[in-house]
């Protein structure tokens, strides 16, 4: 296993309807453990970039390396099963009509209900208490904080390589959002999970990433690392 | 007393179709009119194999087949919802209609004089035989939809009509599960028609008309009123199966009603039209604008 866990090289990608570029000549490196952040304003080819990652779009030029391998060449049970994905939608992270206790079972290969009882209260308990109380609870009755850290908790019950965070806590309140963005760090350290973050966060950029990328207009413009500090005034200048 | 009677032994027979609407258009969230087409289909099948002397239950079995067929077949049409699922829908039916003119070879069958599984009951249950078959098919239906719901396969021809994409991301082929539960759908449909041809005794190429319509008046009767008793709001498959059952049930009801108290039958559509439309009318949330909030 190298060191390597995500490559992306030249990456191009131009919208069909209205050839736009959105993302262009785009190249970075991901190892194994890191925490990348990618920042920039709206439009930027944050979330776009993402999408790429997570093969929901198919770029024009250039090639993204999963573990040295083309990630189109990887079947799609076999990659979602490495990267999984958060999103700040989390309508695109749950099933809203099922009963969290559903949307556990929906993560599962197969389902033996009484072996899997016992497997949700493993999975779900370290994460909040309460959701375990509401298994029964249809997911659109949960609070966001609550569901958010579901998809957080569902997300990782097959542990994936690479975790991708598309601006997940950006709908909650500042206090529910820290608390989230802690449980992700401290979760992805346990689990040795890499991850890359989109956010308009710059605190938590800063304060997270140790790697960190700004976009603008599909561009990378701003690239720093542990050995770059990074202030958020520096970061400030790129994103608005 | 007859009129219970028939009230019931027509439910009974439209419960399977019922069953059928219920997983495309409740539960996959597909609107799906091939039911109209294949619950011909399966009456056609049936009784063609019925006059060719085939064993009535195998005939039984591939009339039903024959509808899971036509749900493949316009779950093929609809794929990635290139075309939309109600105009694929409707291309079917048209397509249908000739298949199903085809496979009886004139516009009507009867199978009178022919052995059907009817035929074996009736040994046992002299002239209750239709009911006890058709009460007997109904709960059967109920009771493979409820099975089918509850496993593995159900959870994730749920999660289609929930999420296509986040089952695409769960490393599942949401295309798979269209073709699926369309084939479920439509196998019920046909189900039915091959129900109604054994109960009646004829098959026509026209009595297919306006029962999809028939089909989702029931189920939405079943499911209004069920939401009324047992206040409920999370989906439960247990009181959508009842729903279905008690829908055909209150279907039936109404219109032997009408006809009872001497309403011309040219109206009863009508009627039973603008029942639907006040029942969901006073069924649903009076304060809500859409142009509210809902908080």
């Amino acid at each position: 296993m190298g060191k390597q866990l995500l490559k992306i090289k030249n990456l191009e990608y131009i919208l069909p309807h209205n050839n736009q570029k959105v993302l262009d000549n785009i190249s970075l490196d991901v190892d194994r453990g890191d925490f990348i952040v990618v920042v920039g304003h709206n439009g930027s080819g944050k979330s776009s970039l993402l999408n790429a990652i997570n093969k929901n779009i198919s770029f024009s030029k250039g090639d993204i390396l999963f573990d040295s391998k083309p990630i189109k060449s990887f079947a799609n049970k076999e990659y979602f099963k490495k990267v999984a994905t958060i999103t700040q939608n989390l309508k695109e992270s749950l099933f809203e009509s099922f009963s969290v206790f559903e949307n556990f079972l929906m993560r599962l290969e197969k389902i033996t209900r009484k072996a899997d009882n016992d497997l949700f209260y493993d999975f779900i308990m370290p994460y909040n208490e309460s959701i375990f109380y509401k298994k029964n609870v249809m997911v659109s009755k949960l609070s966001g904080g609550e569901k958010q850290t579901l998809a957080l908790a569902l997300a990782l019950i097959n542990p994936p390589e690479l975790l991708l965070l598309d601006e997940h806590t950006s709908a909650l309140d500042p206090k529910i959002s820290d608390k989230i963005m802690d449980m992700t760090i401290s979760v992805m350290k346990e689990r040795n999970i890499t991850c890359v973050m989109v956010t308009h966060n710059l605190e938590y950029a800063v304060k997270y990433g140790n790697k960190i990328y700004a976009l603008q207009d599909g561009k990378i413009c701003y690239y720093s690392d542990k050995n770059n500090e990074t202030s958020k005034q520096e970061l400030l200048k790129y994103c608005f | 007393m007859q009129s219970v009677i028939d009230v019931f032994l027509q439910g009974f027979i439209l419960v399977p179709l019922v069953l059928g609407i219920y997983l495309s258009y409740e539960v996959m969230k597909v609107t799906d009119l091939t039911v109209e087409g294949s619950f011909v289909l399966g009456a056609a099948v049936y009784a063609r194999l019925i006059i060719e002397s085939v064993n009535p239950v195998l005939a039984l079995f591939i009339a039903i087949s024959s509808g899971s067929l036509a749900g493949i077949a316009v779950g093929f049409i609809q794929r990635h919802d290139k075309i939309d699922s109600l105009i694929a829908g409707i291309l079917m039916i048209f397509m249908l209609y000739s298949i199903n003119l085809q496979i009886m070879g004139s516009p009507n069958l009867t199978t009178y004089n022919h052995t059907t599984v009817l035929t074996y009951l009736s040994y046992v249950f002299l002239d209750n035989a239709g009911f006890v078959f058709s009460a007997l098919y109904a709960f059967l239906c109920i009771a493979a939809v409820y099975l089918l719901l509850n496993v593995q396969l159900g959870l994730r021809i749920r999660a289609y009509g929930d999420n296509k994409n986040l089952l695409y991301r769960l490393g599942h082929n949401p295309e798979k599960y269209r073709l699926i539960g369309l084939a479920f759908s439509n196998a019920l449909a046909a189900g039915s028609g091959a129900l109604t041809c054994q109960i009646y005794g004829f098959t026509d190429i026209n009595m297919g008309f306006g029962i999809a319509l028939t089909a989702i008046a029931a189920w939405l009767i079943g499911i209004q009123t069920m939401k009324k008793v047992f206040r409920y709001k999370n989906f439960s498959v247990r009181i959508d199966c009842v729903a279905c059952l008690m829908g055909a049930l209150l279907y039936y009801l109404i219109v032997t009603l009408f006809l009872r108290i001497g309403v011309n039958p040219i109206y009863l559509k009508l009627l039973v039209g603008l029942i639907l439309v006040i029942l969901l009318k006073v069924m649903s949330n009076k304060n809500r604008k859409p142009w509210e909030n809902n908080c």
